[in-house]
This record gives structure tokens, C-alpha cells and sequence, in this order.
């Protein structure tokens, strides 16, 4: 899962990125509205938390250029105005939800595994995939009801799989989601993952689909 | 100052129709009178050559015409006294009265038989003279006869001149008269907007509370206007010097707790300690900005809010905030159901009443609205949640409250609308529903129906 965070001061983006990287978010930061709508319109996220009083551009104006550039990932605002009408903007100007300042990181950092789920579409907090389920609060992953050891870099492949289960998986799409910007992305460090994830939860769910990518599925297993 | 003021405006106005009217009457009537004095003067002349042709006698015989009886009047026989006559045929003048001596008034032009010739000419001496003619045949007599009658033009100058000059002193007088009335007119009829003017200066000065009554229908509505904004302005003053004071009186409290809080020695007390501060001067400065941001915006005069709007505006709200939970969220609007307030505030009130009622709802919050009087509209807000007891909804509505002993959630937001609705002279009443779970219902004013 790949989120961006766009708040222009420092120490509570670097917070917010650190809490979100904990809960094994990819994260980039953009501290300024301009380099937010760059960055939403190019790359892929799976959530953004966006802060309303933003330099160079407001937050409002950003979520609507992304929003008429075609983008759909779900956006939590940030806002320091607690009024109906501030919150009625934000929706309007397509947001997903939001949170008042100040607030608790971890009510951010829930909000946004929700998002994530929700855009999904999964309705429960626990995705389950055969055997195999995430309890998306907890972030936690059981397997026939005991509970998986990953490393951090495993547990968001099969976080991504398991959200977008049934469904092919391209390595391109796959990296796009894994990797913080700036950082080398290799395909074949990738399949390394995959092939440790198979021996942990089984050959069957991960299948290669031909040619370039994978599917998390119950498959004939189910 | 002086050109920028109703009254002169309204003089000047009155002074320039008032000149051109009696201008324009001058005018008219002296015409009429002129035509008057000539007619006059015609028909005297007219009647001399009736008597003139009724006296006159052709003796065939000897040649001549004689005229048996002289014309009465005297200024015919007085030498140039502009006053003529005399008979003439086609060659000569035959007989002429004594005035005229021995010159004679011209032939004149041709004339129908039977009517009056009008011209003037030149007289004697040069004067201007208006000479009528007829023509005739002398009883007994063969030969066409011309007799003329003339007066001089500077007698019918004098007479008109006479009635002229003393019509236009009326018509000045008259003049006169009417700006001295418009002038007590536009006094008398501004005074009450010079009384206002005095007043609003009294109430400036702090000498009066606010504007007295007018019972004028044009000033009236301006007046209760007026008292409106200035009883708004006292509220509003009052409000936020309470704010403040409450605000400040407030954070006193997690200040001093900080203050102690700070002489521990570092600990999870400690932080526990000072969490509960920074969230509870956070829930203050939070309750005071709402509040605050209603009583600035409350008040302008005309303001219309569409409840259908707001409602379908916040519902998306909603939805992403307790996507979760899966709550109905169902809405009954009639249409052109307006508040008359802002739009701000209507989002606050109708944005907290949802809030609520989605935080106890188990599966669906109903929203209604509908005009429910003349004056006021209704806001329902239904869930089906487990209700409240009386006791609570009493404390939830309850104003005035010390802050630190409000919790974050429900009693919060009722609390805020009951003081919003409570600016616009609204209510807000909190009762179990008809079907189970709770039933706040907001009354706000309504512009008045057209």
C-alpha cells in the first residue's frame, strides 16, 4: 500500500509518515500544493491525507485537479476548521472523509487502512481470501486462523494481493503500490518475495498469471 | 451638503415646474386678453360704421351725399386725435370727419360685399392706426360707397398694457405664494427623516437605547430595521465579551494543571496528565470558535438558505464518515423549504442534529423538513437508536454549562445547535420518537411567504 502525504509542516508530515510507515504504508511527502497535484495526477497511491491550508496551492483546488484529472484514490482531509460547511466543501470537492486538528495519528492512520479497504470494496475490516485473512485495523494476517510471521516488505505484497484479491496483479501495478518514490524498483527482488510469500502461505493462492503478474486467489483450494 | 439634501432637491424641483407654468400662463393670458381689448375696440369701431351707413343719403340730384346726423362722438370731430372716419366711392372721398381735416385713410383693398375689411396703416402724423371698412349704397343713391373707420393702435396698447401689468404681478404673487408652500410642505413632510436623522444620532451618542416608534408606513419598516441591527450589534457585543471572558476564565483551568502538571518529574503520570490538557483545551478552543463563528455571521438582513440543499450537500458527508456502520440515511424534504439565516450556520445546525443522531442510530436516521407556520420552518431529526431520557436531553441541551465537565460527543453538538437556533430565535426541542429512538426537533424562522 503506497499513501502520500501532503501537509507543509514538516514535523507533523514527517509524523504522520512515520505512523503511516508503521503500519506498512509506502509513503512520499509533498510539502506544497503545486508538488501535491504533480504527484497525485503522476503516480499511484492508495491513499492520500491532504491538508487543507497548503502553500502555492489550497488543498480544495489540489483534491479538484485531481478529481477532474480522473483521479480516484480516496483522499482523507486534514482541516483545522471544524464546521459543517468546511466539511461539506471537502466532500464536494470529492474527499473521501476527514479529521479535525489537531488530532491522534492513529485516528489518521485507522481512517486511512479504511479508506484503503473501502476503495477496494471490502465492507469488513477483515479480508478474507480462502484460508487466508487480514484483520485490516490490526494488520494482522491468519492463515487457517494462526497468525503469519512476514517482514515488513512481505506483509505489503500480501496486503496489496489480498485487497485486490481475484483479480490479476501486474508487476508493474504491484511495484507502483510497493515502492516509496526514489527508490529502485526490481522486478526480480519482487519475485524473491513472492516465492518466500508461497512457501509461507502455500503454493495454490499466489497464482502466476502468464506473462507478467500475479492473483491472490481461494482458488480450487475453496 | 446643501446639494446633496432631499428638501433642496425637492424645492428646486417645485421652483423650476412652478416657473414654467406661470410663464406658460402669462403668456396664454395676456394672448387672451389682447384678443379681448382688440374685439372690444372692433366692435365700437364696427358699430360707428353701422351708424355711419344708417345716416348716409345720396341726393342723385345735386350730386352729393350728405350724412344727416354727425357721429356722437367727440374725439371724430377733435383734429388728429387718431379717431377717423370718413366715406369715400371709387375716386374720392366724399365726406370725413372733422378729426381727420383733410386727409384721408387710403382705399384698402377689396373686399366682399357685405364684409368687414380689417387693416392697418399709417395715419396722419405717422401714426399706426386699425381702420374697418364696409362697403354700401347710400339709400336713394346709385354709386357703391366705401365708409372707414380707424382708432389709433397705441390706444389698444395702453388698454392691454393696463390689464397686462397688473396679471403679472398676480402671477408673481401667485408664484410666490406656491414656493412658500412647497418649501412648508417639504419641511413639515420631511420632518419625521430629520427626527430619524436627530435619533440615530442620540442613539449614536448613547443618549437613547434604540429607535423610537415611527408610525409613518415609509419610515416604519426602516426604523425596525434599524433597531434590529442595533439590538443585533448589542447581542453581538455582548456575546463575544462573554466568549472571551468565558474562553479565557476557561483555559485558566488546564493552565494551572499544566503548571503542576510541569513540577512533576517526568513519567507516564505526567503524560497522561498533560494529554488530558492539550484535549481539553482543545474541546474548549473548539466550542468557543463555533460559537463565536455564529454570532459574527448571524444577523444580515435578507439571508435565505435552501434546507434541500444543505441536507443534500452534508449527506455525502455522512456517508464517508460513517461509511462503515452501513446507517439508512433518509431524507424528507418538501421542497422550497427556506431558513432565513445563513448557510453556515444552517450547515452547523443541521450538520450536528445528523451528527447525533447517526452517533446513537443502529441502522437508519431519518431527516424531515417542511414550513410548519407562516413565520418558522421544521427540522426533524429521527434515529433509531436507544433514545434519551428526559434527564439527558434536559443536560444536553443545557447552555452555560462549565466546559470541563463536557465530554466530547453528543451533548457537545445539541448543545451548539440549541445556541445557533437560539440566535435566530429558533429552538430546539430533544424527545423520544414516535417509533422508539430520538426525536430532535429544530424550529428556525422562515423568510415570510410572498
Amino acid at each position: 500500500m503506497r499513501a502520500l502525504v501532503v501537509e507543509d509542516e514538516a514535523r507533523i508530515a514527517g509524523d504522520l509518515a512515520a505512523a503511516l510507515r508503521e503500519a506498512g504504508f509506502a509513503v512520499d511527502i509533498a510539502v506544497d500544493g503545486r508538488e501535491a497535484e504533480y504527484l497525485g495526477a503522476t503516480e499511484s497511491y492508495d491513499a492520500v491525507v491532504l491538508d487543507l491550508g497548503l502553500p502555492g496551492l489550497d488543498g480544495i483546488a489540489v483534491l479538484e485537479a485531481w478529481r477532474g484529472a480522473g483521479r480516484t484514490m480516496p483522499v482523507l482531509i486534514l482541516t483545522a476548521r471544524d464546521a459543517w460547511s468546511e466539511k461539506v466543501r471537502g466532500f464536494r470537492a470529492g474527499a473521501d472523509d476527514y479529521v479535525i486538528k489537531p488530532f491522534r495519528l492513529e485516528e489518521v492512520v485507522i481512517r486511512m487502512k479504511s479508506l484503503v479497504r473501502r476503495a477496494a470494496g471490502h465492507a469488513s475490516t477483515i479480508i478474507s481470501c480462502g484460508p487466508l485473512s487480514l484483520d485490516t485495523q490490526l494488520g494482522v494476517f491468519t492463515l487457517d486462523g494462526v497468525a503469519l510471521k512476514l517482514t515488513a516488505f512481505e506483509w505489503r505484497v500480501l496486503s496489496y494481493l489480498v485487497h485486490h484479491a481475484e483479480r490479476p496483479v501486474t508487476r508493474t501495478e504491484l511495484s507502483e503500490h510497493l515502492y516509496e518514490r526514489d527508490t529502485d524498483r526490481d522486478f526480480n527482488s519482487l519475485e524473491v518475495i513472492i516465492g518466500r510469500l508461497r512457501r509461507k502461505i502455500g503454493r495454490g493462492l499466489i497464482e502466476t498469471v502468464r506473462g507478467q503478474g500475479y492473483r491472490l486467489s481461494a482458488g480450487d483450494g475453496a | 451638503m446643501i446639494a446633496s439634501s432631499i428638501r433642496t432637491r425637492l424645492v428646486l424641483l417645485a421652483l423650476a415646474w412652478i416657473a414654467v407654468a406661470l410663464v406658460v400662463a402669462a403668456f396664454v393670458i395676456s394672448g387672451l386678453l389682447r384678443q379681448f381689448v382688440e374685439e372690444g375696440f372692433e366692435a365700437s369701431l364696427d358699430s360707428t360704421l353701422i351708424a355711419l351707413m344708417a345716416s348716409t343719403e345720396e341726393d342723385l340730384a345735386l350730386g352729393r351725399i350728405t350724412v344727416d346726423a354727425a357721429v356722437a362722438d367727440p374725439r371724430f370731430e377733435q383734429p388728429l386725435s387718431g379717431w377717423y372716419w370718413q366715406i369715400a366711392d371709387e375716386d374720392a372721398v366724399l365726406l370725413r370727419s372733422g378729426s381727420l381735416w383733410t386727409d384721408d385713410l387710403g382705399a384698402g383693398a377689396e373686399a366682399a360685399s357685405g364684409a368687414v375689411l380689417r387693416r392697418t396703416l399709417q395715419g396722419p402724423e405717422g401714426m399706426a392706426l386699425r381702420a374697418l371698412s364696409r362697403d354700401f349704397t347710400a339709400p336713394g343713391g346709385t354709386s357703391r360707397l366705401r365708409v372707414t373707420a380707424a382708432m389709433p393702435e397705441a390706444e389698444i396698447e395702453a388698454r392691454v398694457a393696463g390689464m397686462v401689468g397688473p396679471l403679472l404681478t398676480s402671477l408673481v404673487l401667485l408664484g410666490a405664494g406656491l414656493v412658500l408652500a412647497i418649501a412648508l410642505q417639504v419641511h413639515f413632510g420631511l420632518a419625521p427623516l430629520k427626527r430619524l436623522r436627530d435619533n440615530l444620532g442620540r442613539v449614536h451618542r448613547g443618549e437613547l437605547p434604540s429607535l423610537p416608534a415611527e408610525r409613518y408606513a415609509e419610515i416604519a419598516p426602516v426604523v425596525e430595521e434599524m433597531n434590529a441591527l442595533i439590538a443585533h450589534n448589542r447581542k453581538t457585543i455582548a456575546r463575544a465579551r462573554t466568549h472571551v471572558g468565558n474562553l479565557a476564565h476557561g483555559l485558566k483551568t488546564p493552565l494551572s494543571v499544566l503548571d503542576t502538571s510541569l513540577a512533576r518529574p517526568p513519567g507516564p503520570e505526567r503524560e497522561t496528565a498533560l494529554a488530558e490538557v492539550s484535549a481539553s483545551m482543545n474541546r474548549m478552543i473548539g466550542h468557543h470558535l463555533r460559537r463565536a463563528r455564529s454570532a459574527i455571521t448571524h444577523g444580515v438582513v435578507g439571508e435565505r438558505s435552501d434546507v434541500g440543499e444543505a441536507v443534500a450537500d452534508l449527506v455525502p458527508v455522512f456517508a464517508g464518515i460513517y461509511a462503515d456502520r452501513g446507517l439508512a440515511l433518509e431524507t424528507e424534504l418538501a421542497p422550497g423549504t427556506v431558513f432565513a439565516g445563513e448557510r453556515q450556520d444552517l450547515d452547523e445546525l443541521i450538520g450536528n442534529l445528523i451528527d447525533n443522531g447517526c452517533k446513537w442510530a443502529k441502522a437508519r436516521v431519518r431527516v424531515s423538513a417542511a414550513r410548519s407556520g407562516p413565520r418558522e420552518i421544521s427540522i426533524i431529526v429521527r434515529d433509531d437508536g436507544p433514545g434519551l431520557s428526559t434527564e439527558d436531553a434536559r443536560l444536553a441541551l443545557e447552555r452555560g454549562r462549565r466546559l470541563d465537565e463536557q465530554r466530547p460527543g453528543s451533548g457537545l453538538g445539541l448543545a451548539i445547535v440549541s445556541d445557533i437556533a437560539g440566535l435566530y430565535e429558533g429552538r430546539l426541542e430533544i424527545g423520544p420518537g414516535e417509533t422508539g429512538g430520538t426525536e430532535a426537533r429544530l424550529i428556525l424562522p422562515a423568510p415570510p411567504l410572498q
